[in-house]
């Protein structure tokens, strides 16, 4: 059977007509999380319902409705499409809120974990350096941000090497990308500071950020770590972790080209200010020479001469003093002890009529009943002697 | 004996001065021991003029 073709608005007329009259489509109650809301200028609403790895694009006509972002909520409508586009979207009339969105329960809960952990903490912050030469970026190849680093390195003339590691930056194989590139340019080739960028996304778009294992890589990084991804309000987790974040990958480029920009637009008054340093202290040490000089020459060296030898006079003059006050007192001691021994002396007795009497061997006789006749006897006083020869003996 | 040093001379003479002023002691002893005190003065006195010469004598050659 040949089919006569529809045109293009045929089909979308007749898929508009048949949600229309599908009685569950038409009154249809979904529950989900609202996420990625966003006003057009005209009052509406446009947002995300979302489940899982399900989503459905809503869109709400009153502007006065409030829609419940992040939350859980229930979305009572009818599902349309329209002819124009067949894109079919939740038309809504009443929005009320469940409870606190699932997936901003689990956030809040991982960041008070991590904060916990010390992920955030400032005093946790690796310094960046301020002149890096090496520089890795994890960024999607495809897109507009590669292209911007790159004109913000070139324009940086210094001759930087940036390397890039090409990571998926949303959906499923993210996070995996991202962390093996951390550890790439800790590891493998290591950086002086690594950049994540990533360009504007939704907030459904960015949940990698988000990601705990994301997060420990970041902490654990030797290599100080920058976001650079464009985003709302709120900072990701990965923003809160990494060493610094700024606002888009371009910043984030700019942020570590600054010291050089700087450094090379003062290059002059660096030059200047050195050229006169230079001087500066030249001068005071030319200036500190002549003082020496002068203070040499007046030194008055004859003076400084007769000192000395005033020095080793008294010196000498000592060791003779020293040497007279020895013998002197060595002298006083001999004379004590000949004064003593001059008691002893028995010549003194010899004066007084008294004589020693030796016999013939020289012993001194004390008592005469030793002598016998005829023994020839030395009497002595204190300078003569004379020989006896004994004639008589008896007693008295 | 003209090897003794003054403190060992010194020493020895007041060995004798002690011996001397012994009231035991027997006259010959009295008069060995005064002689061996004169002699040992003597020695003294000769190493003490000795010593004091050899100071001098230094002593003059450091002033020249």
């Amino acid at each position: 059977m040949k089919v006569k073709p529809l045109k293009v608005s045929e089909v979308n007329n007749y898929i508009r007509k048949i949600f229309y009259s599908n009685p569950i489509l038409n009154n249809v109650s979904v529950i989900g999380e609202v996420k990625d809301l966003r006003h057009s200028k005209n009052g509406y609403q446009y947002f995300s319902l979302k489940e899982d790895h399900s989503m459905i694009h809503c869109v709400c006509f009153q502007p006065d409705l409030e829609i419940p972002e992040d939350k859980i909520a229930v979305i009572k409508g009818r599902v349309e499409t329209y002819d124009k586009r067949s894109v079919y979207q939740l038309i809504v009339q009443e929005a009320e809120i469940m409870s606190e969105g699932l997936e901003s329960q689990y956030l809040k809960e991982l960041m008070a974990k991590l904060e916990k952990k010390g992920y955030f903490a400032l005093d946790q912050k690796k310094k960046l350096p301020a002149y890096p030469s090496k520089i890795g970026v994890i960024t999607s190849m495809e897109g507009a941000v590669i292209a911007d680093i790159k004109r913000v390195f070139d324009e940086c003339q210094v001759g930087l090497d940036v390397y890039f590691y090409n990571a998926y930056v949303q959906g499923r194989s993210a996070v995996f990308n991202m962390v093996a590139g951390l550890k790439y340019f800790n590891e493998v080739l290591p950086c002086d500071v690594i950049v994540l960028a990533r360009g504007g996304g939704s907030k459904v778009d960015l949940e990698a950020f988000n990601d705990e294992v994301l997060a420990d890589t970041i902490f654990q990084s030797r290599v100080p770590v920058v976001t650079g991804v464009g985003h709302g309000t709120d900072l990701s987790i990965a923003d809160l972790t990494a060493d610094r974040e700024v606002q888009t990958p371009t910043a984030a480029a700019e942020l570590l080209t600054r010291h050089y920009h700087l450094a090379i637009r003062n290059l002059p008054h660096i030059k200047d200010h050195l050229i006169q340093k230079y001087q500066q202290i030249s001068l005071q040490k030319f200036y500190y020479v002549n003082l020496l000089k002068d203070r040499l020459i007046r030194w008055d060296y004859a003076y400084y001469l007769s000192r000395k030898q005033h020095h080793l006079s008294k010196k000498i003059s000592d060791i003779s003093n020293e040497s007279a006050q020895y013998i002197f007192q060595r002298q006083k001691s001999l004379n004590a002890r000949k004064k003593q021994l001059d008691e002893h002396d028995y010549k003194g007795i010899l004066s007084k009529g008294f004589f020693l009497a030796r016999n013939q061997l020289g012993e001194l006789i004390t008592d005469l009943k030793s002598v016998s006749t005829g023994e020839t006897l030395s009497i002595e006083d204190r300078a003569h002697f004379v020989k006896v020869t004994i004639t008589e003996k008896g007693e008295k | 004996m003209s090897d003794l040093s003054f403190e060992e001379a010194l020493k020895q003479l007041d060995a004798i001065l002690e011996s001397l002023n012994d009231d035991n002691l027997t006259l010959e002893q009295a008069i060995q021991y005064y002689e061996e005190g004169i002699r040992l003065h003597q020695c003294c006195e000769a190493l003490l003029n000795e010593a004091s010469n050899r100071f001098t004598e230094i002593n003059e050659s450091l002033k020249s």
